[in-house]
């Protein structure tokens, strides 16, 4: 079975991602990016090629070698702890699709506020459709959305919703510049216009841009 | 902020749980028991008035020298590991309320039923009802369990369902001895049989008693 406690990486890896494409379309060209979770260095290196500079930290010794190989500078590291870098390094910090696979989102979140100007955040949203459906109805850890994983060997250990998160930068005081909803494309008759509307129940994955503190 | 990812504890910390009564029931004296997760030592130290001697193990220093300064057995340790005792060491195995908190939880339980003849294991129940209704209408991570934890805040990492826990043990061809079902509240523990034919719709929590 998959674990991805374990974070393993192949050598050769390559990921592609949905969000690359929205994530690579907010950054300017000779922005100095930091990306927090950098897995194999795939958005990295698409980045790069778009002539944005950056490193990444990753908690496994795999997706750094990985990353490295691709020509990326990357250290292994936490990335829910104090960052060695000043405030303000960073044009940009990115943490896709690993805020909640950490035990301390709120110092990553905080950390990243701190040392970049702007900060890209995407995560799976717990409160999608199916996920509501599939506990209220069959009274479950939601789990479907992660077909290959199950509720004691999931990574997801912090998982959160549009909401969840929305609530938090306002306490927080961070400030949302830029949102975009990966919505599912089809729930039943329900034409996709209408899906789009509802985005807390509807989005699969969320991302979005922050301009640090208010 | 309260924050129960660092699980610290004041050498005088005594915890009281409607858990610990139902297990000092089922455990029969002079029997051998580990305390998985033992925290301050409370629950060790209620099976002591039954004469039953156990060690207790928890990965919080400060909660290891809270037991020892009730004269216990305790040694610091992550529970969710290979253990350091040959299959069967003990006749019973005790997890209270800990097994939502760990990053392997399937470890944990595999190692309970090599190391002891019989598991008591209890944890929140995520689908108890409050928790179900705020996911479906408010859109929000359940907190009713976590107890004025939030969603990024919280220890409970590896939430679960009694339908989860009971799918996976029965995979894992475990018996259930006993089950109490019941509801958590400020007033004391409503018991499982006023919750009806469904527990994993009304009980916020529940302890079970296995075999192998």
């Amino acid at each position: 079975m998959k674990d991805n406690r374990n974070y393993r990486y192949k050598l050769n890896e390559n990921s592609f991602r949905a969000e690359y494409g929205i994530i690579s379309g907010w950054i300017p060209a000779n922005s100095n990016v930091l990306d927090l979770g950098c897995g194999d260095g795939s958005l990295l290196k698409l980045l790069g090629g778009k002539g944005i500079k950056g490193e990444g930290i990753d908690i496994s010794p795999t997706g750094i070698k990985s990353a490295r190989k691709k020509g990326i500078r990357a250290t292994v590291g936490r990335i829910d702890t104090k960052l060695k870098y000043k405030k303000g390094y960073f044009d940009f910090a990115i943490c896709n699709v690993t805020l909640q696979m950490v035990l301390y989102p709120e110092i990553l979140l905080d950390e990243m506020a701190r040392v970049s100007k702007q900060q890209i955040i995407s995560f799976p949203n717990f409160a999608f459709i199916n996920n509501r459906i599939e506990l209220f109805l069959d009274g479950r850890m939601p789990m479907r959305m992660f077909a290959d994983q199950k509720w004691y060997s999931t990574g997801l250990i912090h998982q959160l919703s549009l909401s969840d998160f929305e609530k938090f930068c306002q306490v927080r005081k961070l400030k949302i510049v830029n949102r975009y909803f990966f919505t599912i494309q089809k729930f039943g008759p329900i034409p996709e216009i209408i899906l789009k509307m509802f985005p807390k129940l509807f989005t699969v994955t969320a991302i979005y841009m922050l301009s640090g503190k208010k | 902020m309260n924050d129960n990812r660092k699980y610290k504890y004041s050498t005088k910390s005594t915890t009281d749980r409607p858990e610990f009564y139902i297990i000092r029931e089922w455990v029969e004296p002079g029997k051998r028991i580990i305390d998985l997760g033992c925290g301050d030592g409370s629950l060790l130290e209620i099976l002591k008035t039954k004469n039953i001697c156990g060690t207790g193990l928890d990965l919080s220093t400060t909660a290891i020298k809270s037991a020892k300064s009730k004269g216990l057995t305790a040694i610091r340790k992550k529970i969710d590991a290979k253990l350091p005792f040959p299959n069967n060491s003990f006749d019973y195995s005790i997890c209270c309320v800990t097994l939502q908190m760990v990053m392997y939880p399937e470890i944990l339980l595999s190692e309970m039923v090599r190391i002891s003849k019989k598991q008591i294991i209890s944890f929140p129940n995520f689908a108890f009802i409050l928790n179900r209704l705020d996911l479906l209408l408010n859109g929000k991570f359940p907190r009713f369990m976590l107890f004025g934890y939030s969603w990024y805040s919280t220890g409970h990492i590896h939430q679960l369902s009694i339908r989860d826990f009971e799918l996976y043990i029965e995979s894992l061809k475990l018996k259930v001895i006993e089950r109490k079902p019941f509801i958590f509240t400020k007033l004391g523990r409503i018991p499982g049989m006023l919750l009806g034919a469904n527990p994993n719709f009304w009980a916020s929590s529940v302890v079970y008693l296995l075999e192998k």
